[in-house]
């Protein structure tokens, strides 16, 4: 990709090249307008993924792909009850946590949007999902989102599926039997994956790989590279990697002029431009405005309302494990083929989070593990491979949590990133109605784990976080309570849209990577003039 | 009522213990936890010392799926042209199989070294350096790094379980669990993950 032309200046400058930056670089660039995308991180080339996935499996390369290659540009800290791992699942690089993310995009149901009205708690969304639906269709067809209308409890869509399901895997009949002795209804579960080649991009081929390794080798996988790439084929798009963004400029008439960004050595440069969309993943967008503070905007960017960085959520989530007699053929394929919503809006939501179940049986110890932990060798640690392999399942569940003031990125007054800026603090804890709704879900899926007949189950449950941050620069009416409008308009700077999860009103117990599609596309068009 | 001589007497041992033990800590640390020497250059394996090491990875695999010698070889000179110290540590695993195999099998010259056994004497050398712990709560890792030799301990954590952990996610190791596809791997049908096994182990 090549470098922009700095005299020209482009309409659009987006800074953040992930999910939502690059449909927004496409849906503008297709339209005629001219778009710059700056990505923090590196261009990593899809032409060196298998080689590069080699890498991982065999172990040569430790750790997760696209680790950061800035670690003390990506420094925060926590000031909060509860520790929350920043970069365990974000990726700084061209494609953003999209090449390493799990793919699976399901449309939020009508209640999400609708907390306040019909239970109580929280705040409703400026939008509805009748007034989304229509982009969660077009989003669906931009991802390539294989799936089946199967799901009970799923709100109205008003087309099928672009791509056909992924089938139930033949570990899955364990969770059916256990399902339907609880009552339970299992379905499918909408992967932004090709069942079959579309766009360009291949079929998934089974590699395995995606949820064991986090990376898909061929791009059967939706990354937004798809997307940079068509928008740079136009003609009307340019992607500017290793493009820090440290702050953004405005002039007297509170619009932004300019982006300063700044190169691994340290080198500055800027990026004028008509409008910016600030699509920087949730923690960045928030702290790239409350970094951007002049005397026109004392307390940040767009902060009139003091809300930016507030009502920091995540989709906190816990795994339990179980062990079986017989074997569940684990690892054969690289992400679970079967969930369950029945349990995404509870009756008595008012009090008990909803809850999303999903049944995994690619877990438990991969043979290289079982020998790693061994004492033995040879022909006695092949039978003790052979023994212990293959009988793990897990049920993991994922549950909504309530915005919250208090939970907030804010500016850390001590701590410096690789720039000389304040690092993102992080302030997070659990309300009373997260600790019950985990509690809830821990029992709930030791159920379905004694329905499936599993001869233990770990006593403690995995705590963790599903990797989706939201909130921060929440969306609303309200310029007093809102940082953006019902477009994505921030409510005090004009020519500035800000995408992604950071505008979320409420999270849901489902992903929110279609919603943030879905939010981008609609977005995409209002800057475009509503021009198709 | 413990009197003022016992008090004393007990406070004065557990300082000497403390002491001792701070003092001690990092003998002890050396002792747990062999260091690597990366001082020492990379470089490539003598070809005598190879074959000992080729010798030991066909004795820690499993012995229905072997992997070819140049499996073995390929993965050291990986490892000791690219990571300080393991040159060193190799050369040292071998003098001790072989300084072992002597002692254990009173051969000729030309035969005291451990490339030279059959597969039961390797074993056999194998057993009376590095213990077996899987499956028993009375020998256990941290015991045997206490008792057992340095350089025995470097055989286990440098040599032997890179190498058991490097086959077990390659083909070979993938296969004694009956999978001919795996991670990184993919099977000629994509859907063949909708079905079990076959029967003969491998996949339908």
């Amino acid at each position: 990709m090549k470098r922009a032309g700095h005299k020209d200046v482009p309409d659009v400058c987006i800074i953040g090249a992930g999910l939502v930056g690059g449909l927004m670089a496409y849906e503008l660039a297709r339209r005629g307008l001219k778009v710059v995308v700056l990505e923090a991180g590196p261009h990593h080339r899809l032409q060196d993924r298998v080689a590069y996935m080699m890498d991982i499996v065999s172990g040569r390369i430790p750790g997760w792909p696209f680790a950061s290659n800035l670690p003390e540009r990506d420094v925060y800290s926590n000031a909060g009850r509860v520790e929350y791992p920043v970069n365990h699942l974000r990726v700084k690089a061209v494609g953003g946590s999209t090449l390493h993310w799990g793919g699976q995009a399901l449309r939020f149901i009508e209640s999400d949007f609708r907390m306040k009205t019909l239970y109580g708690i929280a705040e409703d969304w400026p939008i509805t999902y009748d007034e989304i639906e229509p982009f969660y269709t077009k989003a669906e067809r931009a991802l390539g989102v294989a799936g089946a209308a199967d799901s009970p409890f799923a709100s109205r869509r008003s087309a099928d599926f672009p791509l056909p399901p992924f089938p139930f895997s033949a570990g899955d009949k364990i969770f059916q039997e256990a399902c339907q002795k609880l009552g339970i209804v299992a379905h499918t579960i909408p992967w932004a994956r090709n069942s079959v080649p579309y766009q360009n991009r291949p079929a998934c081929a089974a590699f395995a790989t995606c949820g064991a390794y986090r990376i898909c080798p061929i791009a059967a996988q939706y990354t937004s590279e798809a997307h940079l790439d068509l928008a740079v084929a136009t003609g009307n798009a340019t992607v500017i990697a290793n493009a820090n963004v440290v702050r953004l400029i405005t002039d007297r008439q509170k619009r932004i002029t300019s982006s300063v960004y700044m190169n691994h050595d340290k080198k500055e440069d800027k990026q004028n431009a008509r409008m910016f969309v600030l699509a920087a993943h949730t923690v960045e967008t928030a702290r790239l405005l409350l970094l951007s503070e002049s005397s026109q905007f004392p307390h940040g960017l767009a902060n009139g309302s003091g809300m930016v960085g507030k009502n920091f959520m995540e989709r906190p989530a816990i795994a339990v494990h179980g062990t079986l007699k017989q074997q569940v053929y684990p690892y054969r394929i690289g992400f679970p083929t079967m969930e369950t919503m029945q349990f995404c809006n509870p009756k008595n939501r008012h009090e008990r989070a909803g809850t999303k179940l999903e049944f995994h049986n690619f877990w438990g110890p991969k043979p290289y593990g079982i020998a790693a932990s061994s004492g033995n060798w040879g022909k006695a640690l092949a039978d003790e491979v052979r023994r212990s392999f293959g009988h793990d399942i897990s049920v993991e569940a994922s549950i909504e949590q309530l915005p919250d003031p208090g939970n907030a990125v804010s500016l850390d007054p001590h701590l410096r990133d690789y720039f000389g800026d304040p690092a993102p603090r992080i302030t997070y804890s659990f309300s009373a109605y997260e600790k019950t709704s985990l509690k809830a879900a821990i029992k709930l899926a030791r159920e379905v784990l004694a329905a499936a007949g599993a001869e233990r189950s770990e006593d403690k449950a995995s705590q963790g976080f599903a990797g989706h941050p939201m909130g921060t620069c929440r969306m609303g009416n309200d310029p007093a309570t809102s940082v953006v409008d019902r477009d994505l308009r921030a409510h005090e700077v004009s020519n500035l849209f800000i995408v992604g999860g950071s505008v979320f009103v409420t999270g849901s117990s489902l992903q929110p990577s279609l919603t943030m599609a879905a939010l981008a596309i609609r977005a995409a068009e209002k800057i475009a003039g509503g021009n198709t | 009522m413990i009197s003022r001589r016992k008090f004393l007497l007990a406070a004065a041992t557990v300082s000497a213990a403390s002491v001792a033990a701070y003092v001690a800590r990092p003998y002890l640390r050396r002792r747990l936890l062999p260091e690597l020497d990366i001082t020492h250059p990379l470089g490539v394996l003598p070809d005598e010392n190879m074959r000992d090491i080729v010798a030991l990875g066909e004795t820690i695999v499993a012995p229905e799926s072997m992997p070819p010698v140049k499996f073995f070889q390929d993965y050291v000179n990986a490892v000791t042209q690219s990571q300080r110290g393991f040159l060193k540590e190799y050369v040292r695993a071998a003098g001790l199989l072989n300084r072992t195999s002597a002692n254990l099998f009173e051969q000729s010259k030309t035969r005291n070294r451990f490339a030279e056994l059959s597969p039961a004497q390797r074993d056999k050398v194998l057993q009376a350096l590095i213990w077996r712990y899987s499956g028993s709560d009375l020998i256990t890792p941290k015991i045997e790094k206490l008792m057992a030799s340095r350089d025995a301990l470097a055989l286990r954590i440098f040599i032997m379980e890179p190498l058991i952990q490097h086959y077990y996610r390659s083909p070979y190791g993938w296969a004694v669990v009956g999978y001919l596809s795996f991670p990184g791997r993919p099977p000629l049908d994509p859907k063949a993950y909708t079905r079990p096994l076959d029967d003969k182990g491998s996949v339908s």
